[in-house]
């Protein structure tokens, strides 16, 4: 018995070093697998990415939607080749990372509101201010004045309200308190903007991990609130979502169409930084036109601007992750619309694609070309 | 006390031919001289490697203490004893605080001990005492199987069973009872402490259980036929001369059922409502210590990582306090057992008299038949008092085999839902062949593809292999040290260092590895070379122990004998006690790859997760626990339930045949003793 487990430890020590650390053997990409870490916003699309790009070439990406705060701190150790974020990196992360990070939008989405209201038939209006005042507990029940005069005659139910939200860090959190933070200076001087705030002590509340978590409880759960990206929303049948108010007081519903007008409007006011500067302060909430969206939100990707910082680093890994930018920007685009996420204005893709150009491995840019 | 008596040098002694051949001419001997060093050599080398196999043991502990200790460092620099009494967990300003996570840890499992401890003690008198010789043994073999199921499957099956039980039919009756007062204040949801403390100790029932009934079968036949023929009831005799006597380690037991409790992540994280906070009633949310690592771990950034790594030193500390007192508790009782011929049977008389019989019959005298129960009461008013103690007897009867009943009713319910659930799925031979689908919001669920599971039993096999691969060795190497060579404090070092390991919640291996490997290593952070690492250290403690109670059951004798033939030590080790041992072994190995195969919160931790197929060691990889705690409890897409629930049926088929096999072994390795 001694014997045969001898042989077995000496076959598998031998196959060790020949073989089971695989690099890839050639500079241009083939049957690479990117790993991709990030916000479950994304999920859904980067789920048809995944499957489409790989019936596209030899190359694939694994994608695991842990949230993007996973993704920011995997990024940093190193121990990813892109981060997907709906987070710009802050000051702070981006000073943790070990070299320049590259921020490039891939895709845009919306935060939809989402509630449970058995008896309710007509969507809910609601303003940032009034949304804020109940995470923070100061409207607790949702026959509080404060709902009532946004929504005059609808029954509200005398119910205190179970506010839902994200336990991981998540994109997703980010975006709605940026949001928050704009409509109501007590949520800014408070909790504040980020992945994972402290949330207040509203009387009720439930966290969930990831947003399709999040959907299914309040689908489950009468009288609760939450939020969750678009596509998983729709996803569902029979779930509400509220109709929020934009800077131009007017309540909009979230669509595809008005998400991705809103983030054209407000990018065509915004001066973009470089891919490899800051981006903390690019927002697309609250866009000023009357018929946009006010919980809009841009989709990055974040990967090292030299790729020997990144994954398991070689030239061939660094053509994948060109390959795979590449991808995204243009047949990628075509697939967002059919899942309610934003197609990307055309400035964006035109810096992105400059910033593509630009990443090196050991100094030298990648020579294989699109294939 | 098994090696002690001959001494470790005895290696160089033998100056026999081990064949026992008949003394060689002159012009061999320097070849049998030479031979004879050589046989020392390697008995030297044997040895020197048994020590330092065992060594490592130790160091490994230490290196998980060190590690934790050094890695928070930066946290309770900068918060302090204010970390301990902290209610916040806000990254966002980089204010951190424990008193949620602790108290919620403490309330969950102390809950779970609470509901988890009746039953369970319940079980173990139902079997030791009631059953039926010809039923024991199967029914014995249900309760333990519970100890097989994985957490991630209790966890899984309980976000769909206990959850909407516990919410919509348990909670709003006991509120309603109470009138919502004190903890059972706030709504009632079905996601809250109250659900998590009643999964936990499910979970925790059957290692119990266990426990309880090796302590009570430690009882000594005569103690119960002294109550019987005293005149107790069995009943009553379960009561006084074996409860009473098993009791310190019964209380052993309940207190490792907490440690296990209490580091519990993945049930807690699928059934707590994950909100930080402080659990003011049963039915608010909360999260506890393992939960939050869990949750936090992989996307904390430095600051949070170190204020995470110091609630894992929280844990540690209390997991291996309890593992102290629990073996402090059974250590004092085997100081303190009476020796025979002490007034045992006096005392049995004398809570007899407390229990309330009134009075004992006077003695029947020897050749008596010891009917229980059913003698003739001799005192003027006999019935009464018949009544109740027969009424007792019955009610403990119903009482514990209802407890039995309770039992097995989780490992009926997570075997059904796993087949009505995962049977959909796995019934395709493409299942074990193919990747995960995408997901698939509901809009597309006319086309959602089902996919299947491949790479995660890939990545399971691969895991496990790999973990085994180094912590079999190391753990037997270690086991042959503490049973053949060991001896004095080193051994105690050493066995205890492995009982701590054993003891150590798989959520903080997991930290350790990403804490060495974010300090080392990164680039081997998330792939499955820092899985399999982490699943090892897991299993080199389980098998360490494992082969030294293997060991121990050979016979002193088949030692003397293979000596006195001239083998040298290593040779008497590896030729005679290992061979005789190998059911025990086996059996060992076997619970430790199933520990491994179903283990979670460390290889979330660790080996990343992915939909491919294996891409090298370097690579992250899936497996079938990840599919179930990620595709599973933790999103909605309906193909990924599908799938999730098929891999959790195939998860259960695998442990449960190997805790089968394993048992079988066991049976194997106690045939010849015919007691048994």
């Amino acid at each position: 018995m001694i014997g045969a487990l001898a042989v077995i430890v000496a076959v598998i020590g031998a196959g060790l070093p020949l073989g089971w650390f695989s690099y890839p053997p050639s500079n241009c990409s083939s049957g690479v697998t990117l790993d991709g870490e990030g916000a479950s916003l994304l999920l859904p699309l980067m789920s048809e990415w995944e499957g489409a790009f790989r019936a596209n070439g030899s190359d694939a990406v694994n994608y695991n939607p842990a949230g993007a705060g996973a993704a920011i701190s995997s990024l940093s150790a190193r121990a990813v080749d892109f981060a997907a974020t709906d987070e710009p990196l802050s000051a702070s992360e981006y000073k943790g990372m070990p070299g320049t990070v590259l921020t490039l939008p891939v895709t845009g989405g919306a935060l939809a509101i989402v509630y449970h209201l058995p008896g309710v038939v007509a969507p809910l209006e609601l303003s940032g201010d009034v949304l804020a005042n109940v995470y923070l507990g100061t409207v607790a029940r949702w026959d509080d004045s404060a709902i009532r005069s946004l929504n005059p005659g609808v029954v509200l139910p005398s119910q205190t309200i179970i506010t839902v939200h994200r336990s991981d860090a998540a994109g997703t959190t980010y975006v709605l308190t940026d949001y928050l933070s704009e409509d109501s200076s007590t949520w800014k001087e408070g909790p504040g903007t980020g992945l994972q705030p402290s949330w207040p002590s509203s009387p009720e509340q439930h966290a969930e991990q990831g947003n399709s978590k999040v959907v299914q409880y309040v689908a489950a759960t009468p009288y609760s609130v939450g939020y969750a990206d678009l596509t998983d929303v729709l996803g569902t049948p029979g779930l509400q979502y509220a109709r929020m108010e934009n800077p131009a007081q007017n309540f909009v519903l979230p669509t595809a169409l008005d998400t991705a007008s809103a983030i054209a409007d407000r990018s065509r006011n915004t001066t973009f930084p470089s891919a490899s500067g800051s981006w903390s302060n690019i927002s697309m909430v609250n866009s000023p036109a009357p018929g946009d969206y006010p919980l809009a939100t841009l989709s990055y990707f974040l990967t090292f601007q030299t790729a020997e910082l990144g994954l398991h680093s070689s030239l061939a890994r660094t053509d994948a992750i060109q390959q795979w930018l590449h991808w995204v920007l243009q047949a990628g685009q075509a697939l967002s619309g059919g899942l309610d996420y934003a197609t990307l204005p055309s400035n964006l893709v035109a810096l992105d694609e400059a910033a593509i150009g630009t990443i090196t491995f050991d100094g030298n840019t990648v020579s294989c070309g699109l294939h | 006390m098994t090696a002690t008596q001959s001494p470790a040098d005895c290696t160089e002694a033998p100056p026999y031919d081990p064949a026992g051949r008949p003394p060689t001419p002159a012009g061999r001997q320097s070849d049998r001289r030479l031979r004879l060093v050589g046989l020392n050599r390697i008995g030297r080398a044997f040895h020197g490697l048994a020590i330092a196999t065992a060594a490592g043991v130790v160091a490994l502990l230490g290196a998980v203490v060190l590690v934790l200790l050094e890695a928070s460092g930066g946290s309770s620099a900068r918060t302090g004893p204010a970390f301990l009494v902290g209610q916040t967990w806000d990254p966002v300003h980089n204010v951190y605080g424990a008193l949620p996570a602790i108290s919620g840890t403490i309330a969950t499992s102390g809950l779970a001990l609470l509901f988890a401890v009746p039953v369970a003690i319940g079980v173990a008198i139902f079997l030791t005492e009631f059953v039926p010789r010809r039923l024991r043994e199967p029914i014995a073999a249900l309760v333990d199987l519970s100890a097989a199921v994985p957490s991630v499957v209790w966890g899984f099956w309980a976000i769909l069973v206990v959850a909407p039980f516990v919410g919509h039919s348990v909670e709003p009756v006991l509120a309603r009872w109470t009138g919502g007062a004190g903890p059972f204040a706030r709504p009632p949801t079905g996601f809250d402490v109250l659900s998590a403390s009643v999964v936990l100790a499910i979970m925790v029932l059957p290692t119990i259980s266990a426990i309880s009934r090796s302590a009570l079968g430690a009882v000594p036949r005569s103690q119960r036929e002294a109550a019987l023929s005293l005149g107790a009831t069995r009943s009553e005799a379960a009561w006084l001369s074996v409860l009473r006597p098993a009791r310190s380690g019964i209380v052993a037991g309940i207190l490792l059922g907490f440690g296990r409790a209490a580091g519990e992540a993945v049930i807690v994280v699928g059934l707590i409502g994950n909100v930080y906070a402080l659990p003011t009633s049963l039915f608010a949310q909360g999260q506890t210590i393992a939960g939050e690592i869990l949750n936090d771990l992989n996307s904390g950034l430095p600051p949070e990582r170190s204020a995470l790594v110091e609630l894992g030193l929280l844990l540690l500390v209390v997991t291996v306090l309890v593992q102290l007192a629990a073996r402090g508790i059974v250590r004092w009782a085997e100081a303190s057992r009476p020796r025979f011929g002490s007034d045992r049977s006096g005392r049995a008389t004398r809570i007899l008299r407390e229990f309330g019989s009134g009075g004992l019959p006077p003695d029947p005298g020897p050749g008596a038949p010891a009917a229980p129960g059913r003698r003739p009461h001799p005192r003027t008013r006999p019935g009464h008092r018949r009544i109740v103690r027969r009424a007792r007897g019955i009610a403990a009867v119903a009482l514990t085999g209802a407890a039995t009943t309770l039992a097995l009713l989780p490992l009926v319910s997570v075997l059904g839902t796993a087949i009505s659930f995962g049977g959909v799925a796995a019934v395709h031979p493409s299942f074990y062949t193919s990747e995960l689908p995408a997901a698939c919001p509901a809009i597309a669920q006319a086309s959602c593809p089902i996919g299947g599971i491949g790479p995660a039993i890939q990545g399971t096999l691969l895991l496990v292999g790999l973990a085994s691969l180094v912590a079999v060795p190391v753990g037997i190497l270690a086991g042959v040290y503490l049973s053949e060579y060991g001896r004095g404090r080193g051994t105690s070092i050493v066995r205890l260092a492995a009982d701590l390991l054993v003891g150590i919640p798989s959520v903080l291996i997991g930290l350790f590895v990403v804490v060495v490997l974010l300090q080392g290593a990164p680039a081997l952070d998330n792939t499955a070379l820092a899985g399999a690492l982490a699943l090892g250290v897991l299993m080199v403690p389980i098998v360490t122990r494992a082969t030294e109670e293997a060991l121990k059951a050979v016979p002193q004798a088949a030692r003397e004998a293979a000596l006195a033939l001239g083998f040298p030590r290593h040779r008497a080790t590896i030729r005679v006690v290992l061979p005789s041992a190998r059911y025990g072994l086996i059996t060992g190995i076997f619970l430790a790859v199933a520990r491994a195969g179903g283990e979670t919160a460390a290889v979330v931790l660790t080996a990343f997760g992915s939909p491919y197929w294996f891409a090298g060691l370097n690579h992250p990889v899936s497996s079938l626990t990840l599919v179930i705690f990620e595709q599973g409890s933790q999103s909605s897409y309906s193909n990924w339930q599908a799938d999730a629930w098929g891999a959790a049926l195939v998860l259960l088929v695998l442990m449960l045949g190997v805790s089968v096999a394993a048992r079988l072994m066991a049976r194997g390795a106690t045939r010849p003793d015919p007691e048994a």
